[in-house]
C-alpha cells in the first residue's frame, strides 16, 4: 500500500475536484436570479447551511497554519479555537434570527443590503461594501497561492510533474474555483461547503486518532516530551504569552460574528427555526477540525523535541509531513482531499460576498441602483475578482509580499473591527445611530491599516486586530449616546422588536 | 443595570488594562524566543518573569472580556421575561467562566513558584491541569450557550408570538407591495 500513497492522494484531490466540478455544473441548472446567486433563493435546510458555516469559517489555516502555529509556539493558539463555542453563539444569538427576517422582508442579497436597511444609510452600505471588497481581495489571494502550493508539493513529488511550476498549479486549482462558483454561484458553493465539510470531519476524526497514537503514551506522552524541552509550552499560554493569547480571545471570541461570509450564510436557511439546527452542527465541525489543529501540532512539536524526526524546515509543513511519516496512505488522501475543501470552502464564500460587492453593493451606494443584468455580472465579477486575486497571490510569491500583506489587513481583524459594532449591537439596540455607524468603519480601517503601512506593533504581542475591535466597539456606543436618537424604518422597528 | 451599559463599562475596564498592560515594561523575551536547536520553533523559558508583572491586569482584563461577552448576549433579549430567564442563563455561564478563568490562574501561579518539575504536575486527559482547564473547561462553557439555545429556542430566541409576529410583517409587507 505505501507504494501507492502517491497515487492514492493524487487520485483524491483529482475525485475531489472533478466533484466540485459536477456540483457546479448541476448548480447552473438551479441558479436563474441574481438571488439565487446570492442567497440560494433562501431555501437551504439545516444540514447545509450548518456544514457550510463551519467550512467556510476554517479556511487552510485550521489545516495547514493551525497544526504549524501548534508546532511553533505550543498551546497558545488553543485559545483562538475554544472560543469560537462564544463565537459562534454570539452570532446566533444576536443576528441570525433578524438577518434572516430582514432579508426575507427586505429581498436583502447581501450583508451592505441588511447595513443599509438598519442605518438607512448609503454611505453605510458603500463603506461596508468597501471594506468587504478590499478584505476579499486580500483573502482570495492567500487562499490561492496555498491552494497553488499545496497543489505544487503533490504534483512535483511524481516523476511526471516533478518540473511542474507554481503558475501552472495556480491556474489549475483557480480554474476550478471560478467554474463552480461562476456556473453554480452560492448554491454550487454551499452544496460544495457540504461534501468539503463532510470531508473535514471524516479527515479530522481519523487524523485525531492517529496522533493520538503516535506515542504509546498518548497525549500525556506527548504533553510530558514538550514539557521536557520547554515547559511553557504546554502551559495554557504557550510560548506567544498571556496577554497575545487573550488578545486573540476577545478578537476570535467577538469577531467571529463579523465575518461578512458567515453571516451571508445565515440568510440563506429555508426557516428560522432551522437555526436551532445549523449552531450544534456549525460547532461539531469546528470541535473535530480544531481537535486536529491542535493534536497534530502537538505531536509534531514532541516527535521533533524528542528526536524521533529531523526539524522542519518551516512550521507549516507540520499536517503535510504527519501525514507522510505517520499517516496511512488513504488517510492522507483524504486529509489532502480535505485540506482543498477547507480552502476552496472558503474561497468560493468570499468570492460571492466579493462579487456581490461590485455589482450589487458599491453600485447601489453610488448611483442608487444595481448593475444591470445583475446574474450575468456577478458572474463576471466572480471571474474578475478570481483573476485579480490570482494575480496579486503570483506577484506576492515572485515579487513583493507587500501588497497581500496590506490587503491581507482588511481581513478577519477589519472585518470584526467593522462589523461586529454596527451589525451585532446595531441590530440589537435601537440607540444606536447613522453616525457611530460609520465612525466604527473609518476606524476599523485606520487602525488596522495604520498598523499594516506604518509596521506598528503592540507590546506582549497583542494583536492589533484585538485592539481595532475594541475601540471601535467603545467608539460605536459612545458616538451613538452622543449623536441624536434616530428614527428606524417601521418593518426594521419592527423586526427588531421580535 | 442595562446590558448596554455593563457593556461599554467592561470594555471601558478592558482598555484600562490594555492601557496599564502598555505601560508595564516588556521582560526580555516576554513573548518567547527562537528554540535553541529547532529553527521555526518557540520558547518561553522563565514563565515567571514574564508573567508576574503583568498578572493584574490580565486578570481583570479577561474578566472584563466575559462579562463584556455575557452582557452582549442579554442586548436581544427585550421582553422582561425573557430578560429575566435569560439573565440567569446567561449569570450562570458567566459566573462558571470566570471559576474557570481563575482556576486556570491560580494552577498556572501555582506551577510558575513551584519547583517545575514534573512529577507535581496532574496530567489530565492528556494536558497539565492549568492547559487541560483552557482546552476542556474554556471550550465545556462555552457550549453551555449552544445548549441553551437549542433547548430554549421556543422559549427565548423564537417563540410563538415572535413567530406570529413576523408573518404578520410579511402579510403586511406583501399588502403593501
Amino acid at each position: 500500500m505505501e507504494e501507492l500513497r502517491q497515487p492514492i492522494i493524487l487520485g483524491s484531490v483529482l475525485f475531489y475536484m472533478v466533484l466540485c466540478i459536477g456540483i457546479g455544473l448541476w448548480a447552473m441548472r438551479k441558479t436563474k436570479s441574481a438571488g439565487d446567486f446570492f442567497v440560494a433563493g433562501r431555501s437551504l435546510g439545516p444540514i447545509v447551511v450548518g456544514l457550510a458555516v463551519f467550512s467556510s469559517s476554517l479556511s487552510g489555516f485550521g489545516f495547514v497554519g493551525g497544526p504549524g502555529l501548534v508546532y511553533s509556539t505550543g498551546l497558545s493558539s488553543v485559545w483562538m479555537s475554544t472560543v469560537t463555542a462564544f463565537g459562534f453563539a454570539i452570532g446566533f444569538f444576536l443576528i441570525a434570527k433578524r438577518i434572516r427576517m430582514i432579508a426575507e422582508v427586505r429581498d436583502t442579497l447581501s450583508l451592505p443590503d441588511i447595513v443599509a436597511a438598519r442605518y438607512n444609510s448609503e454611505l453605510a452600505r458603500g463603506l461596508t461594501g468597501v471594506t468587504i471588497l478590499l478584505g476579499v481581495l486580500g483573502y482570495m489571494a492567500t487562499q490561492i497561492l496555498a491552494m497553488a502550493m499545496v497543489l505544487k508539493a503533490l504534483l512535483a513529488a511524481t516523476p511526471m510533474f516533478a518540473d511542474i511550476s507554481l503558475v501552472t498549479c495556480a491556474v489549475i486549482s483557480t480554474s476550478v474555483l471560478i467554474f463552480y462558483s461562476v456556473t453554480g454561484g452560492i448554491i454550487a458553493s454551499v452544496y460544495t461547503d457540504l461534501v468539503q465539510g463532510s470531508i473535514m470531519i471524516v479527515a479530522g476524526i481519523l487524523v485525531v486518532i492517529t496522533a493520538a497514537n503516535v506515542f504509546d503514551g498518548g497525549m500525556t506522552e506527548v504533553s510530558q516530551t514538550i514539557f521536557a524541552d520547554d515547559p511553557e509550552a504546554i502551559m495554557p499560554f504557550g510560548t506567544v504569552g498571556a496577554v497575545g493569547v487573550l488578545s486573540w480571545f476577545f478578537l476570535f471570541g467577538f469577531g467571529l460574528a463579523g465575518q461578512p461570509h458567515i453571516i451571508t450564510k445565515m440568510m440563506m436557511n429555508r426557516r428560522i427555526e432551522d437555526n436551532k439546527i445549523i449552531l450544534p452542527m456549525s460547532m461539531l465541525g469546528y470541535a473535530v477540525a480544531v481537535l486536529l489543529w491542535v493534536s497534530v501540532g502537538l505531536v509534531m512539536r514532541a516527535v521533533v523535541v524528542g528526536d524521533m524526526l529531523t526539524p522542519l524546515e518551516a512550521a507549516d509543513q507540520a499536517a503535510p509531513v504527519f501525514l507522510s511519516e505517520y499517516a496511512h496512505p488513504l488517510l492522507a488522501g483524504i486529509v489532502f482531499a480535505g485540506l482543498f475543501a477547507a480552502i476552496m470552502s472558503t474561497a468560493d464564500a468570499f468570492l460571492n460576498i466579493g462579487a456581490a460587492a461590485i455589482v450589487h453593493d458599491i453600485p447601489k451606494a453610488v448611483r442608487g441602483m444595481a448593475m444591470k443584468a445583475e446574474l450575468t455580472s456577478a458572474r463576471w465579477a466572480t471571474v474578475i475578482i478570481s483573476l485579480i486575486a490570482t494575480g496579486f497571490a503570483l506577484y506576492a510569491h515572485y515579487g513583493s509580499g507587500q501588497l497581500v500583506a496590506l490587503l491581507g489587513a482588511f481581513g478577519w481583524g477589519t472585518f470584526a473591527a467593522a462589523i461586529v459594532p454596527i451589525v451585532v449591537i446595531g441590530l440589537n439596540w435601537k440607540r444606536a445611530t447613522r453616525p457611530a455607524a460609520i465612525t466604527a468603519i473609518i476606524f476599523s480601517l485606520v487602525i488596522n491599516l495604520a498598523f499594516q503601512v506604518l509596521g506598528w506593533s503592540l507590546p506582549y504581542a497583542m494583536h492589533p486586530g484585538f485592539l481595532a475591535l475594541l475601540v471601535s466597539m467603545v467608539l460605536f456606543i459612545l458616538v451613538s449616546f452622543a449623536t441624536p436618537e434616530e428614527e428606524i424604518a417601521k418593518d426594521i422597528n419592527r423586526i427588531m422588536e421580535l | 443595570m442595562k446590558p448596554i451599559n455593563t457593556l461599554l463599562y467592561s470594555l471601558l475596564v478592558a482598555i484600562a488594562c490594555v492601557l496599564w498592560i502598555v505601560f508595564t515594561p516588556e521582560p526580555i523575551g516576554a513573548t518567547g524566543s527562537p528554540h535553541p536547536d529547532v529553527p521555526s520553533m518557540r520558547v518561553a523559558v522563565d514563565g515567571e518573569a514574564r508573567y508576574t508583572p503583568i498578572s493584574a491586569p490580565i486578570l481583570i482584563l479577561q474578566t472584563a472580556t466575559l462579562t463584556a461577552m455575557a452582557s452582549l448576549l442579554l442586548l436581544p433579549f427585550k421582553t422582561p421575561l425573557r430578560q429575566h430567564g435569560m439573565r440567569r442563563r446567561l449569570m450562570l455561564v458567566l459566573g462558571l467562566s470566570v471559576i474557570v478563568w481563575l482556576a486556570i490562574n491560580m494552577s498556572y501561579e501555582r506551577f510558575l513558584t513551584g519547583p517545575q518539575e514534573m512529577e507535581n504536575l496532574n496530567f489530565i486527559a492528556g494536558f497539565p491541569l492549568p492547559s487541560a482547564l483552557a482546552v476542556y473547561a474554556v471550550w465545556g462553557v462555552g457550549l453551555l450557550l449552544t445548549f441553551f439555545y437549542v433547548f430554549g429556542f421556543n422559549r427565548f430566541i423564537y417563540t410563538n408570538e415572535d413567530r406570529e409576529g413576523f408573518e404578520a410583517l410579511l402579510r403586511e409587507h406583501e399588502g403593501e407591495s
